[in-house]
């Protein structure tokens, strides 16, 4: 009986790490019919996918507190804090409409929205004390997948430049300590996806970090 | 399986009391893991109870998270912190041969030296770059060496045919003189690559617990009068 029951208990054991293993693709959106308090204003209700849909209450408290300088309908649904060099990434079924990036170098993320919903998200690597990432609202100036820069003699793959003296959103090292040159460095493969959506004119608003940090210069 | 499923006393071993929990454990767990991933078990379609459980789970955590949330508070949750005070003059991390690019005085563009007017930079002021000295090698052909020929026995100094004795002509191997080096253009250096994740796969895992399962039972299969013995 001993020998059995191990081998019943091992076989079992193996079974629950399949199922863990073999996770299913993630479901397909199905339209809902209790999502009732997502904001009246969109025609079509709001697919329940995993989403997190922002209630009207939750919208005016971030409009009011300046978290967010404009509507969104739902969020990603990140379950914990992301490490440097994660991102997360999920347009599926999320309508096309005009896209805009919030960069948050305080809180050391990047969001990526489409028609309000927010498709993207990862960590950054921001400007140092010395070379500040400018804050404020400002357009994609020009895109460039293979762009090498010129003053620091580095390879910046997916850059997709935002002012006139050299500061983009491009691919990097994301990494815990890092600091750029001013750049927004996001990790190599949400640069390439972001490249792909993202297109000249669209909206970057960098929320720069708080006052508490002294300036040196 | 065998009688003593069915006796009443089975229970009463604690060895089998700890695998019976073991069991319902695993089963339990199996269960649970598949009616959520609705994949484990064919039978059940979409919109089964698998799905109702999934929708259920996703619905709790969306609500956890969505309650009472404000929406920096759920940056917040997934942010992963403020940097930190003592990286924040750190600037990517200095590569090998980025010295030699940085000596390089930045370039501006204007007429700022007409408005200046300084003066022209003497000819004997040090050099703007950082001129990689490497002097290419001159191709003196040195002088062969170990030609200390061992005079020796009754053969002679210059005997084309060399007495059995020893001695004769040592003739130098011919010394190929090497071309002088080029000195090469620094390479760019590549982005380090990052490592790989320390969390195995799943399979690893799997693999492991079938190890673990295989010696776990192996060892208990074995008399116990093997395992003790000395030898």
């Amino acid at each position: 009986m001993k020998p059995g029951g191990i081998a019943i208990a091992g076989v079992l054991l193996l079974l629950a790490g399949a199922a863990l293993w073999i996770r299913q693709p993630e479901p397909a959106f199905v339209a809902d019919r209790a999502a009732s308090n997502f904001q009246s204003g969109s025609q079509t209700a709001p697919p329940k996918d995993g989403r997190v849909y922002l209630s009207g209450a939750q919208l005016e408290q971030a409009l009011a507190s300046k978290t967010l300088d404009r509507p969104v309908k739902s969020l990603l649904p990140v379950r914990g804090p992301l490490h440097f060099g994660d991102y997360q990434w999920n347009d599926r079924a999320v309508p096309e409409g005009p896209l805009w990036i919030r960069v948050d170098l305080g809180a050391q993320l990047i969001s990526v929205f489409r028609a309000g919903h927010e498709i993207g998200t990862s960590v950054i690597v921001y400007g140092g004390d010395n070379k500040r990432t400018p804050g404020g609202r400002l357009h994609i100036l020009s895109r460039d997948k293979d762009h090498r820069s010129s003053i620091y003699d580095a390879d910046m793959p997916y850059t997709l430049q935002l002012t006139y003296d050299g500061v983009a959103i491009h691919g990097s090292d994301v990494r815990t300590g890092r600091a750029t040159h001013g750049c927004v460095g996001v990790p190599l493969e949400f640069a390439q996806r972001l490249f792909d959506a993202a297109k000249v004119g669209d909206e970057v608003v960098i929320i720069p970090v708080s006052a508490k940090a002294p300036v040196t210069t | 399986m065998s009688a003593a499923v069915t006796s009443t006393g089975w229970l009463s071993n604690p060895r089998n009391v700890a695998l019976a929990a073991l069991f319902a454990v695993a089963f339990s767990l199996a269960v649970a893991i598949g009616v959520y991933n609705r994949g484990a078990f064919p039978g059940s379609g979409p919109g089964g109870v698998g799905d109702a459980v999934r929708q259920g789970v996703n619905q709790g955590l969306n609500g956890i998270n969505a309650l009472g949330e404000t929406v920096a508070g759920l940056f917040g949750s997934r942010s992963p912190g403020e940097r930190a005070q003592g990286t924040l003059a750190n600037m990517k991390q200095r590569r090998g041969q980025a010295l030699h690019q940085r000596a390089l005085p930045k370039v501006r563009r204007g007429p700022s030296a007409a408005i200046v007017g300084a003066s022209p930079v003497p000819p004997a002021a040090a050099p703007l770059y950082n001129v990689v000295t490497d002097v290419p090698k001159t191709g003196v052909p040195g002088t062969p060496i170990g030609f200390t020929p061992t005079p020796g026995g009754p053969g002679g100094f210059l005997g084309l045919t060399p007495s059995p004795g020893g001695g004769g002509i040592f003739v130098p191997p011919p010394v190929t003189i090497a071309p002088p080096e080029t000195p090469t253009t620094p390479t760019t250096p590549t982005t380090p690559v990052t490592p790989t994740a320390p969390v195995p796969e799943p399979a690893s895992w799997i693999m492991m617990l079938v190890g673990f399962l295989v010696m776990g039972s192996m060892l208990r299969r074995r008399p116990r009068a093997a395992l003790l013995s000395p030898s």
